[in-house]
């Protein structure tokens, strides 16, 4: 997936990080639920992944707070098909950005970056 | 501790280098958002008028695309797809510089008339050139299906005994057979048959205009056994089954690719289909240059001449029923976005549920401006008696109870507003009430994977009405039904596709709805088969354009025949 931008190499994160894996750990401030239950999840394959991810928990909070009765069932799959919790560190903020995808038979720490969303 | 260094050595180790970020998503604006389109293409086009497609217009083409797969397969080339593919490309660019140097000057259209540009025009030598940047060119495209379709093409992959054949192949059939003597009579004594088909120099443009007398589209008319053939293969079958030759252990034939395979009901349907619009053509000759004019005949057609014309009929109306549901919908989608964006850009942050709520009830203040707190019933009542208006910009203003469905659809489109786009989904339900039967259920009950069937649509109408809604409550039961979670599951889908598309116009984000300066404008309607119908029928001489009077059409002794044959 690299190609060769002006000479630099370039790289896909999202296609390199996001493929066929048993497992996917990720820690973030951020989290876009519904982006990641349609557009990431599936595109670690099928189950069984174990799948884990640690959000700042007030920022998680607030995410979650502000989904409205009409669309509760965007969080069908969370905390049945893969594992979310909140980090509270004392009064700070949880900004630690790093995912951690392991391939079928391969355990490489693939990449630390930016949040689990799209780009504003 | 030697254990673990050798652990440690044995690791793979590499100097971590910078590198540029690329995106992985292509932003489009796609063509379906609503995934209204995909009913008529993929749900109703197919039953309606199997193996027919919108790019499929000329005649012509399936007599020589035969001939060229019969030259491919006695000349014993190379039996792989890409070879044929190539074989047939560079061909169909000979043709096409035939075509723009029509004696006539017929101003046919070839396929791979963008590449030709002005490639035709001059002393020449003309260059040589492929017609399409597509794997089997215009074929491929637009005739491949159809002619499989038809049982006259029996495509890569097809079972001959246990094995799949390696290229397309015609059936050994008397239908196909004709099919190529048609072309190849016509060609045969040309100098670009006998020797320039068969090498790449330029082409001289004598042997182009030699070709072209004979072999142009225009000509088919002309030329009865051809045309016939054509004919044929479009509404005939073959007595002795599409798979003689080509199936010797008698398995049924399969089509890897297209869901639409020959069949005996599917010849019988497509008759019906252009049968119907003969009689169309006869009563409303309009409809074979006017898309407007076309819609509203087959909304408005009302004599039957038997029960399988009624059925047909009522097919086709309620496809243009869909249609006027689609317009309706998407004058109400295309204000949802437009006030989405700027909701979004003057807040900087998306919308929460009840914000989306508050702009989507005040979309009401469109042309024409009604009062979101009336009942709708108010509105149904009011067209009901004939007394609702619609503005237009410059045009004089309509008055609904009298307007033809296509004027209405028309005008709410130019409109784009979400008032118009309820009031032509009232109106279409009002006139809706009246129909019925068979062909017009089953039509209404096409479905796509993203939105319910227009029946539907109609029955939830009719219970949101019984509920006594104001009118932006009516908005609003059309945008959270219809647009938000249909919209946001279409473009999901889209980043599923390789290389993921980012389609969104809008979705939830972290609990707001955030607009996306993606296009705020409508989407088109589908295709519903005017002009290949039209140029079809014409091509096989079943109308024409009468040299006295200002009708643009009539019916010849052939179309006449035709309708009666089918609908006897």
């Amino acid at each position: 997936m690299m190609d060769n931008r002006g000479g630099a190499e370039t790289i896909r994160p999202v296609a390199e990080l996001f493929t066929a894996s048993s497992a996917f750990w990720a820690t973030t401030y951020s989290l876009d639920l519904t982006l990641f239950n349609e557009f990431f999840l599936p595109r670690l394959g099928e189950p069984p992944i174990n799948v884990v991810i640690l959000a700042d928990g007030r920022r998680l909070d607030a995410t979650l707070a502000r989904i409205p009765g009409e669309r509760v069932d965007s969080l069908a799959l969370v905390n049945r098909r893969w594992l979310l919790r909140g980090v509270r560190p004392s009064a700070q903020a949880f900004h630690a950005k790093s995912y951690l995808g392991i391939a079928r038979g391969v355990a490489p720490i693939r990449w630390t970056g930016n949040r689990l969303a799209f780009p504003k | 501790m030697a254990t673990q260094s050798a652990d440690l050595d044995a690791v793979e180790t590499f100097s971590p280098v910078p590198r540029w970020i690329a995106s992985t998503i292509e932003i489009k604006e796609g063509r379906d958002p609503l995934g209204l389109q995909t009913t008529t293409q993929d749900r109703l086009m197919p039953v309606l008028i199997p193996g027919i497609l919108e790019g499929s217009r000329r005649g012509r083409y399936f007599s020589f695309h035969a001939f060229l797969l019969d030259e491919y397969r006695q000349k014993q080339m190379r039996p792989d797809p890409k070879s044929l593919g190539l074989f047939i490309r560079r061909r169909e660019w000979d043709l096409g510089l035939a075509i723009q140097r029509c004696p006539n000057h017929c101003g046919s259209g070839p396929v791979g008339a963008r590449g030709l540009g002005s490639s035709a025009i001059g002393p020449g030598p003309f260059a040589r050139g492929e017609s399409v940047e597509s794997p089997f060119g215009g074929y491929g495209l637009y005739y491949r299906s159809p002619m499989a379709a038809f049982g006259i093409v029996a495509k890569t992959g097809t079972l001959l005994g246990n094995d799949p054949i390696p290229i397309d192949v015609l059936y050994a059939t008397e239908r196909a057979s004709s099919l190529v003597e048609g072309f190849r009579s016509a060609v045969r004594d040309t100098a670009y048959y006998r020797k320039w088909m068969w090498t790449e120099e330029d082409l001289p443009a004598a042997v182009v205009d030699e070709y072209a007398a004979v072999a142009c589209l225009c000509r088919l008319r002309e030329r009865g056994a051809e045309r016939d053939a054509v004919h044929d293969a479009l509404f005939g079958s073959d007595t002795t089954g599409v798979q003689s030759g080509i199936q010797p252990n008698g398995d049924k034939p399969t089509d890897p690719e297209s869901n639409v395979t020959f069949s005996d009901e599917a010849v019988r349907q497509r008759r019906r289909s252009v049968a119907h619009y003969l009689t169309l053509v006869d009563a409303v000759p309009e409809v074979v240059n006017s898309d407007g004019g076309y819609r509203e005949a087959i909304w408005s057609a009302t004599k039957a001449l038997n029960d399988a014309h009624s059925r047909v009929a009522g097919q086709w109306a309620a496809l243009v029923a869909k249609d006027v549901w689609q317009e309706a919908i998407c004058s109400v989608w295309s204000a949802l976005c437009q006030a989405g964006l700027s909701h979004t850009r003057r807040l900087g942050r998306g919308l929460t549920w009840d914000e989306t709520r508050q702009m989507a009830e005040s979309l009401v203040d469109g042309a024409p401006r009604l009062n979101p707190d009336e009942p709708t019933s108010g509105l149904v009542s009011a067209l009901a008696a004939g007394t609702l208006r619609l503005p237009s910009n410059g045009a004089p203003e309509l008055k609904v109870s009298d307007a033809s469905m296509e004027e209405l659809r028309h005008q709410t489109a130019g409109l784009n507003t979400a008032p118009a786009g309820v009031i032509l989904l009232l109106e279409l339900a009002r006139r809706a009430g009246e129909r019925s039967g068979m062909g017009w259920e089953q039509a209404c009950r096409a479905a796509s994977s993203w939105q319910p069937s227009l029946a539907e649509v109609l029955a939830g109408l009719r219970s949101h009405l019984d509920r006594d809604p104001t009118v932006k409550e009516t908005i609003w039961w059309l945008v959270s039904r219809f647009i938000i979670p249909v919209h946001e599951r279409i473009s999901y889908s889209k980043l599923h596709a390789n290389p993921p598309e980012f389609t969104f116009r809008f979705r939830w984000e972290d609990g707001l709805l955030r607009f996306y300066d993606n296009g705020v404008g409508r989407f088109p309607l589908a295709s519903i088969r005017h002009g290949s119908l039209a140029s079809l029928t014409w091509d096989l001489g079943l109308w024409e354009i009468p040299s006295k009077g200002d009708r643009p059409a009539v019916l010849t002794g052939r179309g006449m025949a035709f309708v009666a044959e089918t609908f006897k």
